[in-house]
C-alpha cells in the first residue's frame, strides 16, 4: 500500500468487491427474516414496559442505551408500542420479499434498532445481535433489490413486455452489506475469545468457571454437562480455541467447513446447558459465509454425482430446517413459516431444473464474486 | 413537757412501715434489674435457673414428622430411622458445636470452620453466605430468634447475624463491644441460648449471662423526635462522582452507636457505607436508599437518594459525539482529497464526496466497532465489548438465582418458574428486589402473579416465598444447598 489511494482502493476491494446480486438478496432476505424473528421475539418485553409506561406503573427501570442518551429518546406508551412494532413488521416484511427494497431495509434497520433500543434500555444490551445491526443497518447502502426480490421480477417483467434486451446472466453487485456482517461476526468470536483469554487468564480454564457459567443459568443439559470438572476443563478450551480463531474464516475460506458447523454446534450446546435461548439470530447469520445462490446447485449436484453423501446433506438440511421452524414457531405463525419454506423449497427445485450445472470453474469466472475462488470455500 | 404535734407511737408505726416498704422496693427493683438487665449490655444470671428458661435444646432439631438432626459426639447426624448417618458437607466443618432452627426453616450450625446452614430439602451442611461484621474464628454457639436473627459467639466475641442478607455485627470483649455500649462478660464464650422471655444468654466458664435486645426505640433521624409519629424519611439529591461514590450527611443515633447501609433501588443486597459516602455507583440515575442499623440489628429506612452519577469523561454524551464528528470530518476531508478520482458518472465532485462519506462511513464503523470490542461498555450497543463470561469460578463458588416458592392453604409450597411468573432473565433481580423491600402493594401485586396462569388443578396460592438459590462448586460436581429465604409473604386472612 504504497498511497492512500491505494489505501482506499484496497479498503473498497475488501469491503465492496462484485458478489453475484442473486447471493445479496438471499443474504437481504435472511437479514429481514432475522431482524423480524427478534422484533416478534422481543415483543412481548416491550409491550411489557410500555404497559407499564402507560399505566405508571414502576417496572424494570429505564437505563437508556448511549445512542438513545446522546439522542434524549424516551421510554414510550402502548400505542407508541403498536405503532412501532407494525411498521417494523411491514417494513421488514417488505425486505424479506424485496419490495421496494432498499427503503424497506431503511426503515426496517432503524424500526429494528429503535425496537431493541427499547428492550435494551429496558434490560441489559447483549451482544448477540450486534452483527445483525451492523448487516441491517448496511442493507440500504447497496443495491439489495436486484436478486431474489419482487422489484427484480418486475424489472425483468418490465423488460420483456417492452421488448428490451435481457439483462445479463449474472449480475453482480457490491458485497458491502455482507462484508459487514462477516466482520461483526469475526470481530465479535475474536473479542469473546480473546476477553476470555486477557481478563480471566489461564484461570478461567480451571473447570469451575465454565461449571460455573452453565450451571449459573440452569438449562435443561447443565447437570449432566457441567458436572464434571474435568470436562468442562476440555470444552473451555475447546470455546475459546473456536471463538479466539474464528477471524481464520476471513482470511482462509476453507476453514468455514469447521469453523461455521462448530460454533452452531457451539450455540446450540449453551441453548441447552446455559438457558441462553437458541442464539439462533446468530446462527442464521452464519450463512453470510457462504455463497448462498450457490446453494441450491451444490445440493443437486450432490444428490446427483453422489446420492449417498447427496441423500446425508439433505437429511440434515431437512433437520436444519426443522430446528429452525421449531425455534420460530414460538413467535412467527406457522403459516408464514410455510411460506418462508415453500420458498426456499421452490429456489432449490428450480436449481434443480436449471440447465447450469455445478458451477465449474468457467461459470465462476463469469460471476463476479466467485472470481477469486480463494475467497469461499 | 414537751408536746408533739403527733402521736408518737402512730408515727413511729408509719414511719416503719415507710421504711420496710422503702426496703421491700429496693429489694424488688434490685431483684427486677438482675431479671432485666440494663441497657449496657449483660449480666449475670442464675446458672441454676438456665435449664428451665431454654425453651429448646441446642443440640436436636425435628425438621419434619420424619425428619430430625441432632449433634453426636461433634457431628451432625439424622436421628430419624430413615436416616441415621452424618450429614454430608460441601467444605469441612470441624466440630459441630450447636445448631438452631430459623424461622423460614432453615438449620443453622455453629461450627469450627464457620456457619453452616442445611434444610429439610437440602440435606447437606453448606458454609452459609456471609459478607461482613461476622465475628471471625470458630463458631461456638449459635440461636436464632423470632425476627430472624443468629445471635452467635466464638471464643472471644459475641455477636449477631442478619443471615437473609448476609451481614452482622461484632461485640469482642473490651473492644468495640465497649464502644458500642454492650458490656461482655469476660471471655471465653462457650454456647448461647436463648430463653423463654425473649433475652440472650451467653456463657462463659464462670456462667450465664443475660442480654436483652430491642430495648428503646429503633433507629432514627437525629432531627427527628423518637415520640413523634412515624419515622420521615428524607428524599435528596445528589451529584455522585466520577468514581463512583456519592459524599451526603445524615445525623442518625441508634441504640449502640448506628450503622449505615446502602440498597440501591433494584438490587436486594444492603452494602456497608462508610465515611457517609454512597459507593458501587455505576454512571447514570439511581435511586439509593440509605437504611440504619442499631445494635441489635433492628433496620429502619432513614433516606433516600436520587443519585446523578456522570459518564466517564470518554463517554460525556456531548464530548465524544463531538470527537466521533470531528474525526470522522478528518477521515472524510482524507478520503475526498486522496482517494482518487472517479472515472464515470457526472458530476464528478458530487460523486467523490458521495465516494468519501461511504469511505468515512465504513472506516468510521469499523474503527468504532474495535474501540468498543477495547473499552467493553455494554450500554453502547450495538457498539459493544466483549467482557462477558470473563469472570472465574473456584472451587466451592457459590452461584445464586432467584426462587420463588407458591405458598399453598395447608402450608405446602409449590416452586414456580421465573417465565411462567413473568419475571423476564434479563433483569430479574431488578423486579424481585422490589418484592423483598418494596411496599404492601407490590407485595399483593406479585402474589396475583404468581397465581397467574398455575397449573391447572392447583388451588390459589396464599402467599410465596423468595429466596436466593444457592449452587455449591465441589470437585465432585455442583451441589444444591440451601437457599437464603429473603422474604416469606402471606395474604392477611
Amino acid at each position: 500500500m504504497s498511497s492512500p489511494a491505494a489505501f482506499w482502493r484496497w479498503l473498497d476491494r475488501l469491503f465492496c468487491d462484485p458478489v453475484p446480486a442473486a447471493r445479496l438478496g438471499a443474504v437481504r432476505a435472511l437479514l429481514c427474516a432475522v431482524a423480524l424473528y427478534d422484533v416478534l421475539l422481543y415483543a412481548p418485553v416491550v409491550f411489557m414496559d410500555a404497559a407499564n409506561v402507560s399505566s405508571g406503573i414502576a417496572g424494570r427501570p429505564w437505563t437508556p442505551i448511549y445512542l438513545f442518551q446522546v439522542l434524549g429518546v424516551p421510554p414510550i406508551g402502548s400505542e407508541a408500542a403498536e405503532l412501532a412494532w407494525t411498521i417494523a413488521v411491514i417494513a421488514l416484511t417488505g425486505g424479506i420479499l424485496g419490495i421496494a427494497s432498499r427503503l424497506s431495509c431503511a426503515i426496517g434497520a432503524l424500526a429494528f434498532f429503535y425496537w431493541t433500543g427499547l428492550a435494551y434500555s429496558f434490560g441489559k444490551p447483549h451482544h448477540d445481535k450486534v452483527a445483525l445491526a451492523f448487516g441491517m443497518a448496511a442493507l440500504p447502502f447497496a443495491r439489495v433489490g436486484l436478486g431474489c426480490s419482487v422489484d427484480a421480477l418486475v424489472v425483468r417483467w418490465l423488460w420483456r413486455r417492452r421488448d428490451l434486451p435481457a439483462s445479463p446472466a449474472v449480475v453482480t453487485t457490491s458485497a458491502l452489506p455482507i462484508r459487514i456482517t462477516q466482520f461483526t461476526i469475526a470481530l465479535g468470536y475474536a473479542g469473546a475469545g480473546f476477553g476470555k483469554l486477557i481478563l480471566g487468564g489461564l484461570d478461567w480454564f480451571n473447570g469451575y468457571t465454565l461449571q460455573g457459567i452453565m450451571l449459573g443459568h440452569d438449562g435443561d443439559w447443565s447437570r449432566a454437562v457441567g458436572s464434571s470438572v474435568a470436562l468442562c476443563q476440555f470444552q473451555s478450551i475447546g470455546t475459546v480455541f473456536v471463538q479466539a480463531t474464528f477471524p481464520l474464516v476471513i482470511f482462509w475460506p476453507r476453514a468455514r467447513w469447521f469453523y461455521l458447523p462448530a460454533v452452531t454446534a457451539f450455540h446450540l450446546m449453551t441453548w441447552k446447558t446455559m438457558d441462553t435461548g437458541p442464539y439462533m439470530r446468530l446462527w442464521l447469520l452464519l450463512w453470510v459465509f457462504t455463497p448462498l445462490e450457490r446453494v441450491p446447485l451444490l445440493f443437486w449436484h450432490m444428490l446427483r454425482r453422489r446420492p449417498l453423501i447427496g441423500g446425508l446433506l439433505a437429511v440434515a438440511a431437512a433437520a436444519y430446517l426443522a430446528l429452525v421452524a421449531y425455534v420460530a414457531n414460538n413467535v412467527v405463525p406457522w403459516w408464514a413459516l410455510l411460506a418462508l419454506f415453500a420458498v426456499v423449497a421452490l429456489a432449490i427445485a428450480r436449481s434443480g431444473n436449471s440447465p447450469d450445472q455445478p458451477p465449474g470453474p468457467e461459470r465462476r469466472n463469469v460471476e463476479g464474486g466467485l472470481a477469486d475462488p480463494a475467497r469461499e470455500p | 413537757m414537751l408536746r408533739l404535734p403527733f402521736h408518737a407511737p402512730r408515727c413511729a408505726l408509719i414511719a416503719a412501715g415507710f421504711l420496710a416498704g422503702a426496703m421491700l422496693a429496693v429489694a424488688v427493683v434490685g431483684q427486677e434489674s438482675a431479671q432485666q438487665p440494663a441497657d449496657s449490655g449483660f449480666v449475670a444470671v442464675d446458672s441454676s435457673a438456665i435449664a428451665a428458661a431454654v425453651p429448646v435444646a441446642a443440640e436436636r432439631i425435628e425438621l419434619t414428622a420424619e425428619l430430625s438432626l441432632a449433634i453426636i459426639d461433634g457431628d451432625l447426624r439424622r436421628t430419624d430411622p430413615g436416616g441415621n448417618a452424618a450429614l454430608p458437607r460441601t467444605s469441612p466443618t470441624g466440630r459441630v458445636h450447636a445448631i438452631t432452627r430459623h424461622p423460614d426453616g432453615a438449620v443453622f450450625a455453629a461450627c469450627d470452620q464457620g456457619l453452616f446452614v442445611c434444610d429439610a430439602d437440602h440435606l447437606v451442611l453448606d458454609l452459609a453466605d456471609l459478607r461482613d461484621g461476622v465475628p471471625p474464628g470458630p463458631l461456638r454457639g449459635v440461636v436464632a430468634d423470632p425476627r430472624g436473627r443468629l445471635w452467635v459467639c466464638t471464643p472471644d466475641a459475641f455477636g449477631v447475624i442478619e443471615p437473609r442478607f448476609g451481614y452482622g455485627r461484632t461485640f469482642a470483649a473490651g473492644g468495640s463491644g465497649a464502644a458500642d455500649g454492650l458490656s461482655l462478660p469476660p471471655p471465653p464464650y462457650r454456647a448461647v441460648r436463648r430463653d423463654a422471655i425473649g433475652r440472650i444468654l451467653l456463657q462463659n466458664e464462670r456462667g450465664w449471662f443475660a442480654y436483652r435486645p430491642d430495648r428503646g426505640p429503633p433507629p432514627r433521624l437525629a432531627s427527628f423526635a423518637a415520640d413523634a409519629g412515624s419515622p420521615r424519611v428524607e428524599r435528596r439529591q445528589l451529584v455522585g462522582l466520577a468514581d463512583g461514590t456519592a459524599p451526603f450527611e445524615l445525623a442518625v443515633v441508634a441504640r449502640g452507636g448506628v450503622t449505615l447501609r446502602q440498597r440501591l433501588r433494584h438490587h436486594h443486597l444492603l452494602r456497608p457505607i462508610s465515611e457517609q459516602r454512597l459507593r458501587h455507583l455505576r454512571p447514570g440515575r439511581h435511586q439509593v436508599e440509605v437504611h440504619a442499623l442499631d445494635r441489635d440489628l433492628r433496620r429502619r429506612k432513614v433516606a433516600e437518594f436520587d443519585v446523578s452519577v456522570p459518564l466517564p469523561r470518554a463517554f460525556d454524551t456531548r464530548l465524544l459525539p463531538a470527537i466521533a464528528i470531528l474525526v470522522a470530518l478528518l477521515v472524510f476531508g482524507l478520503a475526498f482529497w486522496t482517494g482518487g478520482r472517479p472515472t464515470t458518472g457526472p458530476p464528478q465532485r458530487l460523486r467523490r464526496a458521495l465516494v468519501a462519506a461511504g469511505r468515512t462511513a465504513l472506516l468510521m464503523i469499523l474503527g468504532l466497532q474495535l474501540l468498543a470490542a477495547t473499552l467493553g461498555y455494554g450500554r453502547s450497543w450495538p457498539f459493544v465489548g466483549f467482557t462477558m463470561y470473563t469472570e472465574n469460578w473456584h472451587e466451592g463458588s457459590v452461584l445464586h438465582r432467584p426462587r420463588v416458592f407458591g405458598l399453598r392453604a395447608d402450608g405446602t409450597r409449590m416452586a414456580r418458574e421465573l417465565w411462567e411468573i413473568g419475571v423476564v432473565q434479563d433483569g430479574y433481580w431488578q423486579m424481585l428486589a422490589e418484592i423483598v423491600f418494596g411496599p404492601e402493594a407490590k407485595r399483593q401485586r406479585f402474589l396475583r402473579q404468581i397465581n397467574r396462569g398455575r397449573p391447572s388443578g392447583e388451588p390459589e396460592f396464599i402467599g410465596y416465598v423468595l429466596a436466593d438459590g444457592r449452587i455449591r462448586l465441589t470437585p465432585a460436581g455442583p451441589v444444591d444447598a440451601a437457599p437464603t429465604v429473603l422474604v416469606r409473604w402471606e395474604k392477611a386472612r
